[in-house]
Order: structure tokens, then sequence, then C-alpha cells
């Protein structure tokens, strides 16, 4: 469990020893970001918290570029861009104490529950859901004999209650994907639609690959956007809202890429010796055939299809 | 088809949480992306939690670009259709002079010589916006008039005597300079009925108004069938209220369909701040018994449905404030549209008008005017606390929102909350009041530190104080 190993690395991980301790160059800082995230209230020392903060600014190399050294403010920036009391409540709770574990669910027990409902569209399986996590957050599974909670994977970057709200959905999608394997997620997933004609297995081959290519050279954001608007068939606004653009944005950009795609393949498939008609048959003349085919095409292609080295590859053959 | 790829390492919670919270770099956002794009299930679970997320105004970010500029088209064409209105009202129209054959009845020698045919008896005088045009433009002849205005009084108790203030203060404050005279004007209309039942409480402009009430007398007693508005005049009399400070428009036709009559209005106090909790007593003039109550929200608005037609005494208190009481009345289908602005006014006062409100809460008079009737915040949210310091004011809104202003709550800023549950209380950190404050000082300016002021109390118990008002830090 991704959690679980972060929770593990968190504790072991070494100080890389070549870099001076940047908080105890600056006494003051320590001091004052203790007592922003108000630990003497959960329990936890400054000496503890500090060696968190630190080694969550090692584990992301303070949000710069890898490979470069941070500088102090930039270091500073980023400790002060944390979500500090929630990381001390957090890893306050997963280090067992009972100050914190009231004050966690005295805070997000209720939050929890609803945002578990939410999630499952269900008040039923939703406390369920919530309970379960809780119990999970408390540190029931045992790793080594030490009680493990996935709380201490927190790193304070966005809010706890953001967190849980990951937590919870991941459960709920392993959970349903335990309970019913071969079914599709309700609304999220459906399976593309057959094309009246399939197309010759030759032309197939040519269209997956000018596709492969063309959606190569596509930024990540692009193809993000494509799949969760074709394959998953997110609504804009629910696009726009999770990269935090307007709705319109999205709808011109999503417009934008199929028409570009669309010239894009045809070119691909004539540039291999395919006639243009034939190409645009192969991809539909109707510009909505297209995103049916490219659903096709996408949930047949390999994981790999995305990636840039794949791409890369794909040019060299 | 059912899930057919995963690639090795999925976004954790906590990152699926940094990428929603912007927290990332751009590099970590981009393989952030390229993993979505590829992974079904990621993407899922970065949906579900999105999803999972309390949405106050769901419509904001829904709404159509152009439908955003709704609101600024409907002020836009509201303020145009009040210039046009006042600009109208302010002209003498040749059109609202037909009025007067009405009003001559009482008085043959001034209007005989118009022609009758130009009056038709419904018209006109029953709705107060003509009434106060008339008031307004003609502030001479309406002087003269005066003794007259009784016969519309009686006809339409609601619409006569409020007409010259109301339409003073509906038509923005250029009018209301001009208002002064004509509450003069307005007031000998009501005092007649007041002197002629004998109830003559001591107010100034009432006792002005008597010899005018004196010529009017055989006015009234002509239109006889109307004789329960006589009563409602003098209850309004008998309140002794500001009568000018409430505002009244009546729309016929605009009420519910089942005949009955609308009441809505906002509360506002001098400033032209909402007074929420303000109370609103609707009474029947005939026998004084309450026909409906309401409260003003948290914007001042109240509104009173399903009104059956009569005559009424409107009252309105709100802590602090002076009680207004007019009276009104409201035909079939009508939609009386009132702004009544409160005066702040001592306690004393307000027990002295209006004894007959129960609900007043005398005691705390004076804070609630300090607090609600000085500042309003942006969005004309009367704040529910306030601490001061000089002119540095910290206020909390009904929402639990917390502004901040340095000019004494000319301009405020809203304050960033940095704090999790709810603002609880508003204080003066200790060390600002303390006596021993200048060996505080002392020690804390050595340590670099500002000496706090204002101090918060969070629902979840947590003390945060702030030198500047802005910046806030853990008590």
């Amino acid at each position: 469990m991704a959690s679980a190993r972060a929770a593990a690395g968190l504790v072991t991980a070494p100080v890389p020893s070549a870099s001076p301790d940047p908080i105890a160059v600056v006494t003051g800082l320590a001091e004052e970001l203790s007592r922003i995230a108000d630990i003497a209230r959960f329990g936890l020392s400054q000496d503890e918290f500090i060696a968190i903060l630190r080694e969550i600014g090692r584990k992301h190399n303070f949000n710069l570029s890898s490979g470069i050294e941070p500088a102090s403010a930039q270091r500073e920036a980023f400790w002060r861009g944390l979500h500090l009391r929630d990381l001390a409540l957090a890893q306050a709770c997963a280090r067992g104490n009972e100050l914190a574990w009231n004050e966690f669910l005295r805070e997000f027990r209720q939050p929890m529950q609803q945002a578990a409902i939410a999630i499952t569209r269900s008040s039923s399986a939703g406390e369920e859901l919530a309970d379960s996590l809780y119990a999970e957050l408390f540190g029931l599974t045992q790793r080594d004999g030490v009680r493990s909670s996935p709380l201490a994977s927190y790193s304070g970057r966005g809010p706890l209650m953001g967190w849980l709200r990951a937590t919870l959905a991941q459960r709920h999608v392993n959970h349903y994907r335990r309970t019913s394997r071969e079914d599709p997620l309700d609304g999220d997933d459906f399976p593309a639609r057959a094309t009246q004609a399939p197309p010759e297995p030759h032309n197939l081959i040519r269209l997956s690959r000018a596709v492969r290519e063309v959606l190569s050279t596509l930024a990540p954001e692009d193809r993000f956007l494509l799949s969760a608007y074709f394959l998953d068939g997110h609504t804009l606004l629910e696009i726009a809202t999770l990269l935090g653009v307007h709705e319109a944005t999205v709808s011109r950009r999503i417009r934008k890429l199929t028409d570009t795609l669309h010239k894009q393949l045809v070119r691909k498939l004539e540039a291999r010796g395919m006639s243009r008609r034939a190409a645009q048959e192969a991809l539909g003349t109707d510009p909505r055939d297209l995103s049916v085919n490219l659903r096709n095409l996408l949930q047949t292609s390999q994981s790999s299809a995305f990636s840039d080295q794949e791409a890369k590859r794909a040019e060299q053959t | 088809m059912t899930r057919h790829r995963q690639s090795a390492a999925h976004l954790d919670a906590d990152q699926l949480n940094a990428f929603l919270a912007g927290a990332l770099s751009e590099e970590a956002r981009r393989e952030s992306l390229a993993h979505l794009a590829e992974c079904e299930e990621c993407r899922g679970i970065i949906f579900l939690a999105q999803a999972a997320v309390p949405q106050p105004t769901p419509q904001k970010s829904a709404a159509k670009p152009w439908t955003r500029w709704l609101p600024a088209f409907a002020l836009a064409g509201a303020t145009a259709a009040a210039v046009v209105a006042a600009v109208v009202w302010t002209r003498p129209h040749p059109a609202m002079r037909p009025m007067e054959p009405q009003v001559a009845v009482a008085r043959p020698p001034a209007t005989a010589a118009l022609p009758p045919a130009q009056a038709p008896p419904t018209s006109g005088p029953s709705r107060p916006t003509m009434n106060a045009a008339r008031t307004r433009s003609e502030t001479t002849r309406a002087r003269e008039a005066a003794p007259e205005q009784p016969t519309n009084a009686i006809q339409q108790p609601g619409a006569g005597v409020m007409g010259g203030a109301i339409g003073a203060l509906g038509a923005g404050p250029s009018a209301a300079t001009s208002s002064a005279p004509q509450r003069q004007e307005a007031t000998p209309a009501a005092a007649p009925q007041t002197a002629e039942t004998g109830n003559a409480p001591g107010i100034p402009a009432m006792k002005a108004a008597r010899p005018a009430m004196a010529k009017a007398a055989p006015a009234q007693q002509q239109p006889a069938p109307n004789a329960p508005a006589l009563k409602d005049e003098r209850a309004a009399a008998g309140f002794g209220a500001d009568l000018h400070a409430l505002d009244l428009k009546i729309e016929p036709n605009q009420g519910s369909q089942d005949g009955r009559s609308e009441l809505k209005g906002t509360v506002l106090d001098q400033s032209g701040a909402v007074i929420p909790g303000a109370h609103i007593t609707l009474q029947r003039s005939a026998d004084r018994s309450t026909a409906a109550l309401a409260t003003s929200d948290s914007q001042g608005q109240f509104t009173v449905a399903a009104v059956p037609p009569g005559q009424y005494a409107i009252q309105i208190s709100a802590p602090g404030f002076k009680t207004e009481t007019r009276p009104l009345d409201l035909h079939a289908r009508d939609l009386a549209l009132l702004s009544p602005v409160l005066q702040v006014g001592s306690s004393s006062q307000t027990v002295a008008v209006t004894a007959a409100a129960p609900t007043l809460d005398t005691s705390s008079a004076e804070v609630a005017a300090s607090s609600t009737a000085v500042f309003s915040l942006p969005g004309r949210v009367a704040p529910v606390q306030t601490v001061q310091q000089g002119g540095r004011i910290l206020a909390l809104d009904a929402a639990g929102t917390l502004f901040f202003s340095r000019d004494a709550g000319k301009h405020w800023k809203k304050v960033k909350p940095v704090w999790k549950s709810a603002v609880a209380q508003l204080a003066l950190a200790t060390q600002a009041n303390d006596s021993s404050v200048p060996a505080n000082e002392q020690t804390l300016k050595a340590s670099g530190k500002v000496a706090p002021v204002f101090q918060i109390t969070t629902a979840g118990g947590a003390v945060w104080l702030s030198s500047d008002g802005l910046h806030w830090h853990l008590g």
C-alpha cells in the first residue's frame, strides 16, 4: 500500500548528511513553526516535529525540481506553506496520542462521514466506509509489532480533510474493485461502442500507431483532459473544478484538441499510404465518431501509449 | 469492458491531496497529470475525492458566462428605471393636475374652475407615488392645499399621509435634502384626525399642524364610509413615530393571486446598513389586534404574505432604534414595498414610544446600537460582534467571516482565516488593556515582536492573537 510505504519511508529514510541542518541554523523558525502547529497540545516534542518537517522537505525536495539544492528561504517558504497544524495533528494521531485523537474525532469525524456518503452516494455505505477508514487510521493494522497508521503519510501539502477525502475515495475504489472485479464503476466507465464496420487489421495497426504518435506529442494536461472527458465521461464542470480553471476553458481546449487530433491523424494516415478518403473513413467523418474511435483505440492500446519514451521508440521503429 | 491496465506506482492519497490543493511544483504536477491521463483508477479516485468536497455555492462556477452578468444588468436596469422615475416625479407633470379636483371637493372656491371630468374618483390619490410627486414638485401649492388633504387621507390613509416624505426618500439623496419642508406638509394631513378625536400627543409637528386641521374638519364629515381610516390615522399619530422614516410604495395587482395583499421590505438604519432581527408587527386598525408578525432576516429583509385587504398599522422596532409606526391601507392584491429607515434612539425614548412592544430589549439597546448601527460590512451586512481599538475595528458577520478595518469602518478587509473552526468570540488582547503593558511591550519589542492588540477565540477553544488585525498567530 502506497501510504504504508510512505509511512515506513518517513521513519527510516536517512537525512542527507551533506546538507547542514537548516532548521538548527534558524532557531527562531523551529520555534515558530512548532508554535503555529500547536505541537504542545498534541504531545509532540519540537525535535520530533522538526524531524518530520525535515523529512517531508527532503522527500519532496522542497517543491523544487529534482537536483536543485534548496536555498534556506525556499526551505522556509515550503515549510510555511504546509498545513502545519493539520500535520502535527495527523502525526500525533499516528503516534497514538489520546488528546490528538480526541481532537481529530471532534474535528473530522462528521466531515469524514459526509465525504464518505458523498463518495459512495449512500448513507449506509458511506458510514461503513468512514468507520472502516477510521479504524484503519487508528492503527489497528500491525506492522512488525508496531501499530501503523496511514495518517503518518500525510505531508501537510493540502488540508488534512482533503487527504481524508482522497483516502476515502481510494478505499472506496479498492473496495469496489475487490467486491465487483468485473463490473465497471457506475457512470465512470463504460464499454466502448463497437464501430459499425471494424477496419481492416492492417488499417487498425496504422491507426493505432498514428494515434500513439499523435497522442505522444500532447502535453500531460491535454492527455488528462482527453482521458477524463472521453474515456471517463466526466463533465466539463468536474474537470474544470479539478484543474482549477473555468468550464469554458476546458470546453475550448477539448474542442481545439479534437480538431487538431483529427487533422493530425488524417495527415499521419495519409503519410502511411492511406488515401485521404480511407483515412477519413477509418476515423469516421463525423467528428462525434472520432471520439468513439479514439475511445476504442485508447482503451485497447498499451498503458505506455501515453508515455513519451514509448512514443520515441515508436518513432524510431 | 473491464479494467485493463494499471501502471506500477499509483498516486497516493497525499499526492492526490497535494494535486487537488495546488501544492505541487510544476514538475510534480505534470508527472501527476501524466499518470492520471493513463491511469483510470487514479482518475476515478481523484474525481471522487473532488466530488466529495462540499460546495457551498455550486451555481457560481456552473453558471454560463453571460448569466454571471444578469444581476449587473438587472441592477443597471433598476437604476435606470429609478432615475427615469425620479425625473418624472420631480417635474411638474400635467397629467397629475387633474387629481386636484378630487381634493377640491372639500374646497369649492379653490378648485371649482377645474373640469370635474378630469377627476375620476378612483384614480390618482389612492396611490402614494402620485401623491409623492405632487407634494414634492409643487411645494407651495401643496402648502395651500394642506387643509384639503384630509379628503385624500381618508380615502387612502396609507397613501395620503406619507406621500411626500416617501417620495423624497425614494428619490435618493438629492430629494432627501429637500424633504424637510415636505414633512411639514405631510404631517398636517395626518394631524386632523388626531385632533378630531382629541388625541394630541406632545409632538411638535402635530401642534404645528393644528390650525390646518381645524379648517379641514368640515371636509372630513363628507366621506362617512371611511371612518375606520380615521382611527388608523389616529393610531399612527398616537404612536408618535417619525412618520417620514418609513418609505412605502404600493404596487397594485402585484400581490398574490388569491386576492390577498403582500408586504415586503428591507429595514435599514440611517447609514443605510441593514438591520437584521427587527420586529415587524401588523396591527388591524379596527381593533388593534395583531394581524401578522415578522422578523427581518440577516439581510434586513422581511415578507408578510397573505394579508387580507384592510386597514392596518405597521410597526417596526429593533433593539437600539426608535420604533416606527405608520398606517397602511391594503387593497386586494396590493404589494406594499417598504424601506423603513430606523433612527438610533436611546432606550428610554424607545420605551416611551413603544410601550406596547414587549419584545424590545431595552437593556441592551445601547450595545446593539453601537454594534449594528455604526458599521456595515461589505455587502451591507451588519456585524454580529465587533471590537474596536482606536480607528481599528475587527468585526464578525453572521456567516462567521472576520473583517478588519483600519479607518473606523469606512473600508473593510476580509481576514483570511488561518484557524480551522469558526470564530466564536472577539476581544482586545489582554496585553493591550493591561496596565502592565510597558514592561510587556519592552520585552516583546526586544524580541522583535509587536504586542498583540486583537484576540479571537475559535469554537474549538483556540486563542489567536494579532497586532494588526490581519496576521494572526496562536496565543
